[in-house]
């Protein structure tokens, strides 16, 4: 609960910063102000005076404000704030469905050939690891975000780090079992020359499918996390603004 | 003689650096026990604007001199402790490279009073 309500909301609708920040500012400052308020309270003010000292005290100036945006928009940030908010959401999901047609394409071309998984080289074990890690990661993620719908701050962003490493271990898995398969191919044609064609044939069809696989998993391992980051945006967003209504609320009846 | 390692240009924001670094050397706190911290130990003489404090933190956070986490507020009062589950309190630590970055501002800042003074003095005499 905070004991100030407008206060927070006025600096809410200042604060143009983009989420998780501005939420995370929010709730700092909340309980930033509810412990001064708590201090001049035991020091013996009473409940008003206790309120006012506090809110006089955490005084953000337009300054202050600038100073808070500045420090928390990025340069690309401040380059898509350049762009309208319409045209940055058409543009953002515009994207996103590039994105997810690509990843849809690839699959099924990945299915229709069938062998794939076959002809890749040993390095697609520990790729089909991580991607199995990340589902199964991103399931229990994705289950408790919107199944058990848990707001406690430590459990909205568990597991998102490191479903995004595993992400980028899956390209990197690929990109260094590709290169790696050149080593054998390179020691088959030195042992035998007139083998040089099979051989490099055999190291491109292996290195080609290992990485069809690991920008596949990649991808849709990438998309999973994005899905998830903007649930627990959303999720911080909504647990800010029912700190100010939870209170509003409770001011209405005291009235 | 060595320049000061102080951005002058913004010598009030500097100053509340060193001022909270210097707060933080003695043990992680949250950000209106950093402004309390400061009124105390200055005895008054600061006038701190407690919502300064934030960009400061914020950007030594975002520079690796602090490092922020967020704990479970307790519950102040019975009736509130039903909806104070929810809240969290954010606690600043200084990170190595922060009690560094601190020794050398206090450093610079004994430089930067020893020439100020010295040009004062001058002028007086």
């Amino acid at each position: 609960m905070t004991h100030f309500p407008e206060l927070l909301g006025a600096l809410q609708r200042k604060l143009i910063i983009p989420q998780p920040a501005r939420s995370r500012i929010l709730l700092e400052i909340a309980d930033d102000l509810e412990g001064l308020y708590q201090h001049y309270k035991a020091a013996g003010l009473d409940d008003a005076e206790a309120m006012k000292r506090a809110a006089d005290e955490m005084d953000l100036t337009p300054g202050v404000l600038t100073d808070l945006v500045e420090v928390h928009t990025s340069a690309y940030q401040r380059f898509l704030d350049n762009l309208s908010d319409r045209a940055r959401s058409r543009w953002e999901r515009g994207l996103l469905l590039v994105l997810s047609l690509f990843v849809l394409f690839m699959l099924i071309a990945t299915v229709r050939t069938g062998s794939v998984f076959a002809e890749a080289n040993i390095f697609v074990w520990p790729v089909l690891l991580c991607f199995a890690g990340g589902a199964i990661l991103g399931l229990q993620r994705a289950y408790v975000l919107f199944v058990r719908k848990v707001h406690a701050a430590r459990e909205t962003r568990r597991g998102l780090s490191a479903l995004l490493g595993l992400s980028a271990a899956q390209l990197v898995i690929g990109i260094v079992g590709a290169w790696l398969g050149l080593f054998p191919a390179s020691r088959a044609v030195a042992a035998d020359p007139t083998q040089a064609g099979m051989a490099l044939t055999d190291w491109m069809v292996g290195g080609t499918a290992l990485l069809v696989v690991s920008l596949g998993g990649c991808v849709m391992t990438a998309l999973w996390w994005l899905v998830l980051t903007a649930k627990a945006a959303a999720v911080e967003e909504e647990e800010a603004y029912a700190l100010l209504r939870i209170s509003g609320d409770g001011k209405k009846s005291e009235r | 003689m060595t320049a000061p390692n102080i951005e002058t240009q913004n010598l009030a924001r500097s100053c509340n650096e060193a001022l909270i670094l210097s707060c933080l050397e003695r043990g992680p706190m949250h950000g209106y026990q950093i402004a309390l911290e400061i009124r105390e130990r200055g005895r008054g003489f600061f006038q701190f604007n407690y919502g300064t404090l934030y960009p400061i933190l914020h950007a030594m956070e975002k520079n690796g001199l602090v490092k922020g986490t967020w704990s479970p507020a307790s519950a102040p009062d019975a009736g509130d402790s039903k909806r104070d589950t929810r809240r969290k309190r954010k606690q600043y630590t200084l990170t190595a490279k922060g009690r560094h970055y601190a020794q050398q501002q206090r450093s610079s800042w004994r430089d930067f009073f020893a020439h100020f003074m010295r040009i004062l003095e001058v002028a007086e005499t």
